[in-house]
């Protein structure tokens, strides 16, 4: 019975989130008219219009790619590094200690601070990956660092009952039980590796960038290619959310007590 | 396998607020099921900790070769939640035995317990009692020449305690190796010890009985008068 309601319910959620998706837009239209000014708020309908017809130009896709690219760059860098720190920090209460300090002033520091700087350091083209990297960098870390604090006391006194290297140790059971804590930090980190690219975009100007787009596009006063660019970084968001979704649900295994 | 037995010998251990051991000798025979049979909070489990070098105690000397391999069943199954019930056996084996080995082993044992089918469950896919029988392979797979179990079987109701000590006494005829059993429980002192050793509850505790156990195993858990008397003894002895 109690699977029946489940799925029920996961179908009401979905058709209320398409009603409200439905009333946003409404809502959105009610608003562009009374207004009556594209510059302002263009109606939903002007944003696609301009979505289609962008999309026919070349340096349209040429955008979305290098965007991605450069964020799966700053993304990939950031967990590689984020993972060894993590574990590190995890197995050493000094080296979390020595390094706690730098994790807290790069978490607070403002992003626009850090993408400023970042275009006196770098090429612009390599701006928006740094930037990423930064702002991810932290959140990996002190997910995979729970992760090895949080490992199972009584599995490690398992192996060592059982005589397993020290090797075979981290790999086989410190390195999976952050597993976990990894993919929460990975869903996390998703939506901000994005945004920071594109902010980044925006003010370091690459030639090919979807925050070039937006930038080039406001200072045209063309709003409603503005949204236009907006619905597409939003999607790619998503896209990526979701793949990051079917990994964590792709798991076989639950944890036993 | 080539099994042998532990001697301790003026062994001295405590908490910091309770001796727990004071000269304390003990002589687990090589080849047979010992049980040490006692209360809760006796010292049985600082007493397996012992032997098995987890914990050092203050004084004394423990007769086993320090190289010597030693399998550990716990109160808990204590499966990697993330491998299978194949990979968890194979995993132990890995210092041991080269892959094709590693995986011949892993079957055996896993047909011996009934579980072939389930080599590529995960341990949460699996019942409580499923698990504690891999646990069980898991500890008889290891080339261990000595096997401690701290009441494995405790925490799981009576129809399959004793499906699970009929599984152990049948993987354990298979090579005699030399266990060591520590239990709160009369009836499964006898059904499985060949030797059954008695803790006070007394502070330090010492030994304060070692029965030989002449019950021949088919016969144990039946209604056979020399299975009655030792289980009185024991009763009479654990309640005083």
């Amino acid at each position: 019975m109690k699977v029946f309601t489940s799925v029920n319910d996961k179908r009401n959620h979905r058709y209320i989130g398409l009603l409200s998706t439905l009333v946003l837009l409404l809502l959105w239209k009610v608003i562009s008219i009374n207004i009556n000014a594209k510059i302002i708020l263009p109606p939903p309908e002007d944003v696609i219009i301009r979505l289609i017809k962008i999309s026919q130009s070349r340096i349209f896709w040429q955008s979305i790619l290098t965007t991605t690219i450069r964020t799966l760059y700053g993304f990939t860098l950031s967990f590689v590094l984020g993972f060894i720190t993590g574990i590190t920090c995890g197995s050493s209460k000094r080296v979390s200690a020595a390094l706690s300090p730098l994790v807290s002033v790069i978490r607070s520091v403002p992003v626009m601070s850090i993408i400023l700087i970042a275009m006196i350091w770098f090429r612009t083209d390599m701006v928006p990956v740094f930037v990423c990297f930064l702002m991810i960098f932290p959140i990996i870390t002190a997910n995979v660092s729970q992760g090895i604090i949080e490992v199972d006391k009584s599995l490690i006194e398992m192996a060592s009952a059982f005589r397993l290297t020290k090797y075979n140790i981290l790999f086989h059971i410190t390195i999976p039980s952050t597993i976990p804590f990894v993919l929460s930090g990975v869903r996390a980190a998703v939506g901000v590796a994005w945004k920071s690219v594109i902010a980044a975009e925006v003010l370091s100007q690459p030639v090919k960038a979807i925050g070039t787009g937006i930038q080039f596009s406001q200072m045209n006063l063309e709003t409603a290619e503005v949204i236009a660019w907006t619905v597409i970084a939003v999607i790619l968001s998503k896209i990526s959310e979701f793949a990051v979704e079917l990994i964590i649900t792709s798991q076989k295994w639950r944890l036993v007590k | 396998m080539n099994s042998e037995g532990i001697i301790l010998k003026d062994i001295s251990f405590s908490y910091p607020n309770q001796n727990i051991f004071k000269n304390f000798n003990i002589n687990i025979p090589a080849s047979k099921v010992s049980v040490i049979l006692g209360p809760s909070g006796c010292g049985k489990s600082t007493l397996l900790n012992i032997i098995h070098g987890i914990l050092t105690p203050e004084s004394g000397i423990i007769g086993k070769d320090k190289n010597i391999l030693i399998s550990y069943l716990f109160q808990e199954p204590r499966l990697v939640p993330w491998k299978t019930v194949k990979q968890n056996i194979e995993l132990i084996l890995r210092n041991h035995y080269d892959y094709k080995q590693r995986k011949k082993i892993t079957e055996h044992y896993l047909e011996l317990i009934g579980l072939s089918e389930f080599g590529d469950y995960y341990p949460s896919e699996l019942s409580g009692g499923m698990r504690q029988r891999v646990a069980i392979a898991r500890a008889f797979a290891y080339p261990a020449e000595i096997i401690l179990m701290d009441e494995p079987f405790q925490a799981l109701d009576p129809g399959l305690k004793i499906n699970l000590t009929k599984l152990f006494s049948s993987l354990w005829i298979e090579d005699n190796r030399t266990s060591l059993f520590v239990t709160h429980d009369i009836e499964e002192a006898i059904f499985l010890g060949d030797e059954i050793f008695v803790l006070s509850s007394s502070k330090p505790s010492i030994l304060i009985e070692h029965i030989i156990n002449t019950v021949s195993r088919p016969k144990r858990q039946t209604e056979d008068p020399e299975y009655l008397k030792i289980k009185t003894r024991l009763n009479s002895l654990l309640v005083n």
